[in-house]
């Protein structure tokens, strides 16, 4: 298993085009963590975030013999996975959907990241409590940005990616994508003005 | 100016550039602009870090195991599935083909035997006037015979013409000849001339007859090929 670690992203795929499932395990355990971070801050619901992330991995799987090494692999990978966070939200816009999960949270005031918080028996200092608390409005803050904004600042500020990448998953020119993600960090900064302070 | 220039081009994740560096340490605007993003991105940096279940890969493994085969099953379900559609076809319209031309069916009964009794298996001329001649114990208006046919058909049914209130043969033929009328006026309706059913209704008490005439609209009927406007003599015993 280990034995993969050092193979590129394009060799591991080659492997996988020749049924090396080894191969294919290597690619999910690298790009887990990513796709299904992405998912989430993209639709603000976990579980269906986990589920379109393995979907993701499963369509890769799937086109692995259309696969061509001619383009950055996360840029492929964040493409399909783009595309499936598209769809769900154009069908939840549809049929005005929202998840039960945030609801009840909101309600609760435990905000949207309550799936991620394990029980913990010992009471939290005071600095990481706010600390938890700037991250969950921050994610918020987030979640409310209109859709073309959203893709466009996760992309680049929590994903990492570079800006020629962001317009290759988008299909949108440099321009657009530097514009969108601008305009999106003028809108955070304005709605956590007070929350960035320190 | 320097501050526009500034916002435009300076990355928040990257170092101030030279030729703004000392205007951000004068302008105090554009030093808690970038102390801002600075901020923001690295805020927005730490929203990365999502936990993932420790079976994620497992799962990943299973559904893709799971999915390839559907790769080739639409494929292989609709080409059978047109195959069976594309056989039925083929076998229904030998079927039609083969099968000999029939003559519409008599059901005929004594008229003195029977309360309710099948008289004849007609073209569908007479449908319009089913409502009108449903009532039981009401003598049924029926129009007049278009035509001089009444001689071929009056011979085809049997006269009901003991009694005042009997069904006349006059009244047989005005339905039965108004269908065999619109049959032969436009051969091309063939279609639309689809079996019936006629009952001849007697009321025992008042001895009142009606005729009943039941369009062809029960589901399942089957179109049968057109009648010859003179049956023959064979014909014409089998259907009496």
């Amino acid at each position: 298993m280990s034995g993969y670690a050092c193979w590129s992203d394009h060799d591991l795929m080659a492997a996988v085009r020749e049924g090396d499932d080894g191969a294919f395990d290597e690619l999910v355990r690298r790009y887990q963590s990513p796709m299904t971070g992405y998912l989430y801050r993209l639709l603000n619901d976990y579980e269906t975030a986990l589920d379109l992330a393995q979907e993701t991995f499963v369509r890769l799987y799937r086109n692995a013999h259309r696969y061509r090494a001619n383009h950055n692999f996360s840029t492929y990978l964040y493409k399909i996975a783009t595309n499936l966070a598209i769809s769900e939200l154009r069908r939840r816009k549809r049929w005005n959907m929202f998840s039960l999960v945030s609801f009840f949270a909101a309600r609760d005031g435990e905000g949207d990241e309550r799936p991620f918080d394990l029980p913990d028996p010992q009471p939290l200092p005071d600095a990481q409590i706010l600390h938890e608390e700037r991250r969950r409005i921050i994610a918020r803050a987030v979640a409310s940005l209109p859709e073309k904004y959203r893709v466009a600042i996760v992309l680049r500020d929590i994903q990492g990616l570079e800006y020629e990448q962001i317009a290759e998953v988008l299909g949108l020119p440099l321009g657009t994508v530097k514009s969108r993600i601008n305009r999106a960090r003028n809108f955070l900064r304005e709605k956590l003005r007070g929350y960035l302070s320190e | 100016m320097t501050c526009g220039r500034l916002r435009r081009e300076w990355e928040p994740d990257g170092p101030i550039p030279s030729w703004a560096r000392a205007h951000v340490a004068e302008c105090t605007a554009c030093r808690a602009h970038v102390e801002e993003l600075s901020r923001l991105r690295r805020a927005l940096a730490a929203l990365a870090e999502v936990p993932v279940p420790e079976d994620f890969t497992h799962r990943v493994r299973a559904r893709a195991l799971v999915a390839r085969p559907p790769a080739l099953w639409p494929r292989a379900l609709a080409v059978a599935a047109l195959g069976a559609i594309a056989v039925a076809l083929l076998f229904t319209l030998e079927r039609e083909r083969s099968s000999p031309p029939e003559g519409p069916r008599a059901f005929v009964a004594s008229p003195s035997s029977a309360e309710i009794a099948p008289r004849e298996m007609a073209p569908h001329a007479t449908s319009r006037e089913a409502p009108e001649t449903a009532a039981l114990g009401k003598r049924p208006r029926v129009a007049p015979p278009a035509r001089s046919k009444g001689d071929q058909i009056s011979r085809m049914t049997t006269p009901a013409s003991v009694g005042p209130n009997r069904t006349s043969a006059r009244d047989y033929e005005a339905v039965l000849s108004e269908a065999f009328v619109s049959r032969e006026a436009d051969p091309s309706d063939a279609p639309l001339s689809h079996d019936g059913v006629i009952l001849l209704l007697r009321n025992e008490e008042t001895q009142e007859e009606s005729i009943l005439a039941i369009p062809p609209v029960v589901f399942g009927s089957r179109l049968l090929p057109l009648r010859p406007a003179s049956p023959t003599p064979g014909e014409r015993r089998r259907i009496l």
